[in-house]
C-alpha cells in the first residue's frame, strides 16, 4: 500500500497538515483577523515552496548551479566557507520568497494596517511554506528511514523546524511593518531624539527622504536578521548540534511573542485618507504640544506623555505620531515595571522610586489632590454639616481624578 | 531673535501678599525663551517663599514647547515655596495648548487680572 505514490503523498499531506493547523490554531484562534485572509496568505505561503523548487530547478538547468548539490559537496569536502555560503543563499531565497507572499498581497490590498498585522501575516505565510516543505520532506524520507527515526524526524520538523520558520518570518515581518509605517515612525523618532546616523547616511547617499531611507534600512535589517538566524540554525543542524538549536528556537519564539505583545504593534497606522478625521486644533498649536511630547518622552516622563496624548487624541483622533508616542510610553512603562520587578527580586532596596518621580504634571496634580484632601479633612473634622464650598472642592477633585 | 516682552509689575501694595504680575507679550520661541525666562527665575531667587504670581498672557501670541516646560517648572518652585500661580487673559490658542498639556488642571486661568488677583488674595 505504501508503495503507491498517491497514498504516500496523502499520508505526508495529513502528517504535515496536523502541526500546521495546530500552529494556526495557537497563533490565530484568539485573533480577530479574517479567517479567509489568513487562509489566503497561508495558501500563498504553500505555493512559495514549489516556486522555490522551481527556481532551483531552473538555476540547475540553465545556470548549472544546483544549490542542494553545492551544499552537499561543500559538506563532503568539509569546506566551511562554502557551507556557510550555501546556507546563506538557501536562507536568503527562502526568506525572500516567503516574504513575497505577504508583500505582494499587501501592495494590492491594504492588508497590513498595524505592525502586528505584518508579523501575523508573515507567520501565516511561513506556516504555509513550512507545511509544503514538510510534505516534500516526509514524502522523500518515508521509505528511507525506520519508523522510529521517522517519528523522531516528524516531531522535530513539526515543532522546531516549523517554529524556526515562524521566527525568521515573524522577525522579518516585524521590520517590514516598521518600514511600511516609516513616515510616522521616523517623525516620532525625530521628535523623541532617536534619529539614526545610518538612516541619515542612507538618505544623503541615495538622495531620498529620511522616511524612505528608514524603510529601506528596516526591510534590509529584517532580511539580514532572518537570513542570519536561518543560516546559523541550518548550519548547526547540518552537524547534528541539536541542543543549541532547541534553545535558540525557544528564545526566538519568546522574542516573537514579546514583539506581538507590544502596544505599539497594535496601533492601526494605515488609515484611509478619505475617512481620516480632521483635527479640531490649529496646526501650529498642535505642533507645539507634539514637540513637548518629544521633549518629555526623552526625559522619560511617560505618565505625562500618556495623559497629554489622550487629550490630544480627543482633538485629533487619527494622528499616528501621537498614537505612537502614547503606545511607546506605555510600552516603556511596562518594560520599566518588568525590570523593576526583576531588580526588586534580586536586590531589596530600602527606597523604591515611584513611577511618578520623573513626571511633572502628574506629580503636581497628585500633590494638589493631597493638599485639597488634607484641607477638606481639616475643615470637615470640627464641623458636622458640609459647607457648599467644600462640596464644590470635592466635586472639583472628582473631576481631576476622572480627567486623569 | 523674535520679539518678546516680559515685564514684572509689583502689585503687593494693598494686599498682605507678595504679589507680582508678569506681563508677557510677543512670541516665546526657541530663539528667546532661554534668555528671557531668566528674568522670572531671578524673581524666584529673590523671593523663594510665598510668592504669588499672575501671568498676564493677553499679548502672548505664541509659546513653544520649551516655554511650557519652564512654566511647569516655575509652578513647581512657587508652590513648593508656599506661593500660588494663576494665569490671566490667555488667548484661545494659548489656552488651548495649556489645556491639552494639562497645565490648566494645575494652574487656574481667569479672564481678567482682577479675577486672578481675587483668587490669589483669598
Amino acid at each position: 500500500m505504501f508503495d503507491n505514490p498517491l497514498v504516500l503523498l496523502g499520508i505526508s499531506l495529513v502528517c504535515a497538515g496536523i502541526p500546521a493547523f495546530i500552529w494556526l490554531y495557537i497563533l490565530f484562534s484568539k485573533n480577530s483577523k479574517s479567517k479567509f485572509v489568513i487562509a489566503l496568505v497561508f495558501g500563498l505561503g504553500c505555493l512559495t515552496a514549489p516556486l522555490l523548487l522551481g527556481i532551483q530547478f531552473l538555476s540547475a538547468k540553465y545556470f548549472q548551479f544546483d544549490l542542494g548539490n553545492f551544499i552537499d559537496t561543500s559538506v563532503l569536502t568539509n569546506n566551511t566557507k562554502y557551507i556557510v555560503l550555501g546556507f546563506v543563499l538557501a536562507g536568503a531565497m527562502e526568506e525572500i520568497i516567503k516574504h513575497y507572499a505577504v508583500s505582494s498581497v499587501d501592495k494590492k490590498t491594504i492588508l497590513i494596517k498595524t505592525i502586528g498585522d505584518a508579523i501575523r501575516y508573515s507567520l501565516a505565510a511561513a506556516l504555509g511554506f513550512s507545511f509544503a516543505e514538510n510534505i516534500v520532506y516526509l514524502y522523500q524520507n518515508w521509505a528511507q528511514v525506520s519508523i522510529n527515526e521517522f517519528i523522531g524526524m516528524y516531531i522535530y520538523r513539526s515543532v522546531f523546524t516549523t517554529c524556526g520558520h515562524l521566527i525568521y518570518s515573524g522577525i522579518f515581518g516585524y521590520y517590514y511593518g516598521i518600514g511600511k509605517f516609516s513616515i510616522d515612525i521616523t517623525k516620532q523618532h525625530q521628535l523623541a531624539g532617536e534619529s539614526s546616523k545610518i538612516t541619515a547616511f542612507i538618505a544623503k547617499f541615495f538622495s531620498i527622504p529620511l522616511s524612505h531611507a528608514y524603510q529601506q534600512q528596516m526591510v534590509l535589517k529584517g532580511l539580514f536578521i532572518a537570513i542570519t538566524i536561518h543560516s546559523f540554525l541550518n548550519f548547526l543542524l547540518q552537524f547534528n548540534v541539536v541542543f543549541p538549536v532547541i534553545i535558540s528556537v525557544v528564545l526566538g519564539y519568546v522574542y516573537l511573542q514579546y514583539l506581538l505583545s507590544r502596544k505599539a504593534g497594535h496601533l492601526i497606522l494605515s488609515t484611509d485618507i478619505s475617512s481620516k478625521r480632521k483635527t479640531s486644533m490649529a496646526k501650529n498649536d498642535e505642533d507645539v504640544v507634539i514637540e513637548l511630547l518629544g521633549l518629555w518622552f526623552q526625559e522619560k516622563k511617560y505618565v505625562d506623555v500618556i495623559h497629554i496624548c489622550e487629550r490630544l487624541l480627543e482633538r485629533d483622533p487619527d494622528n499616528n505620531v501621537v498614537k505612537l508616542f502614547k503606545a511607546q510610553a506605555s510600552d516603556r512603562m511596562d518594560d520599566k515595571d518588568t525590570y523593576k520587578t526583576i531588580l526588586n527580586t534580586i536586590l531589596i532596596r530600602e527606597k523604591d522610586l515611584s513611577k511618578n518621580d520623573q513626571n511633572i504634571i502628574t506629580k503636581y496634580i497628585e500633590n494638589k489632590d493631597q493638599i485639597i484632601k488634607s484641607q477638606t479633612t481639616a475643615r470637615t473634622t470640627p464641623s458636622i454639616t458640609e459647607t457648599p464650598e467644600i462640596k464644590k472642592e470635592e466635586d472639583n477633585k472628582k473631576t481631576f481624578t476622572l480627567q486623569l | 531673535m523674535t520679539d518678546v516682552r516680559i515685564t514684572i509689575e509689583d502689585t503687593s501694595a494693598g494686599t498682605n501678599k507678595n504679589m507680582r504680575i508678569i506681563h508677557i507679550g510677543g512670541q516665546l520661541d526657541e530663539s528667546n525663551v532661554d534668555e528671557k525666562i531668566q528674568e522670572i527665575y531671578k524673581l524666584l531667587e529673590a523671593n523663594p517663599q510665598n510668592l504669588f504670581l499672575i501671568f498676564d498672557l493677553e499679548n502672548l501670541e505664541y509659546m513653544n514647547s520649551k516655554s511650557i516646560g519652564y512654566l511647569t517648572d516655575i509652578y513647581g518652585k512657587i508652590t513648593e515655596g508656599g506661593g500660588k500661580v494663576t494665569l490671566a487673559k490667555a488667548r484661545p490658542n494659548i489656552a488651548d495648548i495649556l489645556q491639552v498639556v494639562g497645565l490648566t488642571q494645575l494652574i487656574q486661568s481667569f479672564d481678567s487680572i482682577e479675577a486672578a488677583k481675587a483668587a490669589l488674595s483669598s
